[in-house]
């Protein structure tokens, strides 16, 4: 499972992540993979707060923002990590999804990642025009203030100083697949939900 | 085990191997469905409910009536809220029952639902996780109403399945059934022939067991008539076809012994005084020519009564003629036809012959009558053509119309009296063990109290159409007397009783109503009743013996070219006419034949007596000729 797995990557297929990336896109793809596996094996022993900031980095800077339409051609696709590395784009879904995958391969517990729908406020706090949008929450403590782990912004603040959002509802993997039970592919990926789609999907591209 | 039972277990075992299949199958295909549906459900409402709260004000009392209505208006087994340091804020749990599904279904098929797991937010703040577990009550009720569903209609189609089976099993195993009574039948040497049926492999089979009933009846059909070679070369004259003097003679004495023959009848001597001279005249091709003749007027001169006619030497023939109305009358046309038959019409000269007649009553000494005849046939010399010697006996007993009917009243006292009982004989096999009592008929006078022997009612009672009544009456004592006596007993039955079909049922329904009596009954039937009645006689054997009797032919040997044809009625004994039996000892031309007859009887089941046997040398002789049975004078419970 995703949270035994992080420990040195549990069985994550690295070799076939690669073949698939260079498959898919080409030799960008798989110097994204790499980058992206240097990254794994770097931050392995990191503090969990230098965790999230090399994370944060990382797809913050490499990942360019695109909406679902142009990138996909429909209107909510929820990509894997994979994909995102591949083409390089993602919209904020994509962004909370690689680095919630990337930082449970880490080894950071699912209890304290929430992915967050929040609605934001854009062009200041007088502004009206609002936007959904989703962020990754960090909880350091299970009844405390988070870490939002934003692809608006480059650093990562705590939800007080974040007047900008007001979260909706947060999810994780917790209690999704317990007691060992996975999605089989005979329930069919479009019974699921998008996030377990995502999952399902994930796991076939090798990322376990 | 029958086929049917076994096809009935067949049709059990694979329908319960088919169900428990595809309950399994169903079962476990029902149950990943379900499962999923219970775990989609569960996430689903989880995420709703998580959805819905943290929308709203965190106060407990709210939050705890959100939990509270979901709870009630939904099917759940458990819906908690913790908070992330795990205590528990709200938890509803119900403790409903699986309905009327028994728990033994619940525990084979473990439906494991997993909860559906929810965070719920305040704010930026984590609330709670909110686990919701739907109830599978619902889902347990389906499996179950299923499988008992599956269950019925594979009770149905196996009930199906059987009722069909055994009437198609039916239908394929009937020629089986014949095939299993031929190959009993054969079992029993009852060598019978039957249609073949269409299944090939019964065909096969019966093709096989006729094909072996038909060699063995070759096999009879040769033997007999060997046998019947036999007999003619030990018992008649080789130019005339007659009886020889030493077989005439023995048929004389039987006559005169037996109490089952008439009482009363005439010997004819006929001799040919210009034998020697016509044998110089005309030689001796034409001599033989006359003598058959001769022989041939005789046996003309009697065509319609049970005659016997012997050749006692070169000029001398004989002629017996029990119950004859009129010994003039038949000495007249004896006399007649035989002098047509030795003179040509055309012819000037007349050549002469001699007939002399005695009057025998039953019990005369065999001396006696000969010598009567003797005497008539001197008379007839000194006085020219025939003579008749009566004794003291008168020449005309033609039955007055009076006689007739004191002899029905006699006959029919005894009848409604219930007097007509039977005398036992035993009949013993070789070892001296008994097989049966022979049981001839008895009758009481009422008058004199006197008990009368068959013969001398028996001939009045067949004139007056009372046999079948005698042997009903035989037959009924022959119960009560086995009640008391250990038997085996074995009564005759008459011609006209075999072949009357409202006596065989009465026969039947009586031994039908006794049958720890019918093993102990033997029937004893005339062996001419065999052939000319061959089927009454075929209907009464396969009627009677079904129930235990056993069935045999008395006083055979006149009709041993027939024993072939009996291959299929499986007829039990052949009581060997005493005839054929006297002085055995020293016939060896009879023992050749019985040695054959024993032989072939063996061959076909039957097991062989000797009647009237006299004496310890005949005992021995008979004994080495392959007799197991001997009855007659000379034999005694020891």
């Amino acid at each position: 499972m995703l949270v035994g797995m992080s420990l040195a990557f549990g069985g994550m297929d690295m070799d076939r992540l690669m073949l698939l990336a260079s498959q898919r896109y080409g030799n960008a793809g798989a110097v994204s993979v790499i980058a992206w596996r240097d990254l794994l094996t770097q931050a392995a022993g990191l503090p969990d707060a230098a965790k999230l900031r090399r994370v944060n980095d990382f797809f913050n800077r490499r990942i360019r923002f695109k909406e679902d339409t142009e990138i996909w051609g429909m209107a909510d696709y929820w990509a894997t990590p994979l994909e995102v590395l591949g083409r390089a784009q993602g919209d904020c879904e994509d962004f909370a999804i690689a680095k919630y995958v990337t930082l449970q391969l880490l080894g950071v517990p699912a209890e304290k990642l929430r992915l967050t729908y929040v609605k934001v406020r854009i062009g200041g706090p007088q502004s009206t025009v609002v936007q959904a949008h989703m962020v990754l929450s960090y909880y350091p403590a299970p009844g405390g203030e988070p870490l939002v782990l934003d692809n608006l912004i480059s650093d990562i603040r705590p939800a007080s100083r974040r007047t900008d959002l007001t979260t909706a509802f947060s999810f994780n993997t917790e209690g999704l697949w317990v007691g060992g039970a996975t999605p089989r592919a005979a329930s069919g990926t479009q019974r699921l939900s998008k996030w377990q789609s995502v999952l399902a999907r994930m796991r076939e591209d090798g990322i376990d | 085990m029958t086929l049917t039972k076994q096809l009935w277990l067949a049709i059990a075992a694979i329908m319960t191997l088919a169900f428990g299949i595809s309950f399994l199958v169903s079962a476990w295909s029902a149950k990943n469905y379900l499962e999923d549906q219970l775990r989609l459900k569960n996430i689903d409402n989880a995420n709703s409910l998580a959805l819905s709260m943290s929308q709203i004000e965190k106060d407990p009392v709210l939050i705890d009536l959100l939990v509270s209505a979901q709870f009630d208006i939904g099917h759940y087994k458990r819906i908690k809220l913790t908070s992330p340091t795990g205590k528990v804020l709200v938890e509803r749990i119900s403790d409903e029952k699986n309905g009327d599904v028994p728990t033994w279904f619940v525990r084979l098929i473990p439906l494991q639902t997993e909860p559906g797991v929810a965070q719920v937010q305040d704010g930026w703040r984590q609330y709670g996780t909110l686990t919701v577990v739907s109830h599978n009550r619902f889902a347990y009720e389906a499996l179950w109403q299923g499988n008992r569903r599956l269950l019925v209609w594979f009770l149905a189609s196996a009930f199906l399945c059987g009722v069909i089976g055994t009437f198609v099993l039916r239908a394929i195993t009937r020629p089986l059934g014949e095939v299993v009574k031929q190959a009993e039948a054969i079992g029993a040497r009852r060598f019978v022939v039957i249609n073949e049926p269409r299944t090939k492999e019964f065909r096969t089979v019966v093709r096989a067991m006729n094909a072996l009933s038909g060699q063995v009846r070759g096999m009879l059909d040769e033997e007999s008539a060997r046998l019947e070679q036999l007999r003619r070369d030990a018992q008649y004259d080789s130019l005339t076809g007659l009886l020889n003097r030493e077989h005439f003679m023995k048929k004389l004495q039987f006559v005169l012994e037996d109490e089952k023959s008439p009482p009363a009848g005439a010997l004819f001597i006929l001799r040919l005084p210009d034998l020697i001279k016509l044998n110089k005249e005309l030689g001796r091709e034409t001599t033989d020519t006359l003598l058959k003749r001769v022989a041939g007027a005789l046996q003309e001169s009697c065509p319609d009564n049970p005659c016997l006619i012997g050749r006692l030497n070169g000029a001398d023939f004989a002629l017996i003629a029990p119950e004859v109305d009129s010994i003039d009358a038949l000495r007249h046309k004896i006399a007649a036809r035989a002098l047509l038959s030795i003179n040509d019409p055309s012819s000037t000269t007349e050549h002469a012959l001699l007939l002399g007649a005695a009057v025998y009553r039953h019990g005369d000494p065999m001396s006696q009558v000969l010598s009567r005849a003797d005497m008539a046939l001197g008379r007839a010399e000194q006085e020219g053509g025939s003579a008749v010697e009566a004794g003291d006996l008168s020449l005309e007993w033609k039955p007055a119309t009076s006689l007739m009917a004191a002899w029905q009243v006699l006959i029919e006292t005894a009848l409604n009296l219930k007097r007509v009982q039977f005398a036992t004989y035993p009949v013993l096999d070789a070892q001296g063990q008994l097989i049966h009592f022979e049981a001839p008929a008895r009758m009481q006078v009422i008058q004199s109290a006197l008990w009368l022997p068959a013969q001398e009612f028996m001939p009045w009672a067949s004139r007056l159409g009372l046999t079948e009544r005698i042997d009903e009456a035989v037959f009924d004592y022959a119960f009560d007397w086995l009640e008391t006596n250990n038997g085996p007993v074995c009564i005759n039955v008459s011609p006209q009783s075999v072949c009357d079909p409202v006596l065989t049922a009465r026969y039947y329904r009586a031994l039908k109503c006794s049958p720890h009596l019918a093993d102990r009954i033997w029937i004893d039937i005339p062996e001419f009743v065999a052939y000319r009645h061959a089927r009454e006689f075929r209907v009464f054997c396969d009627t009677l013996k079904a129930l235990g009797c056993k069935i045999g032919l008395e006083h055979v040997g006149n009709q041993i070219c027939h024993i072939g044809e009996l291959y299929d009625v499986g007829l039990d004994y052949l009581k060997i006419d005493s005839a054929i039996i006297r002085d055995i000892d020293q016939n060896l031309g009879n023992q050749t034949f019985l040695r054959g007859l024993c032989t072939i009887a063996h061959t076909m089941g039957m097991m062989t007596i000797a009647e009237g046997v006299l004496n310890q040398r005949e005992v021995l002789c008979l004994k080495e000729l392959g007799f197991k049975g001997m009855t007659g004078p000379g034999i005694a419970l020891g």
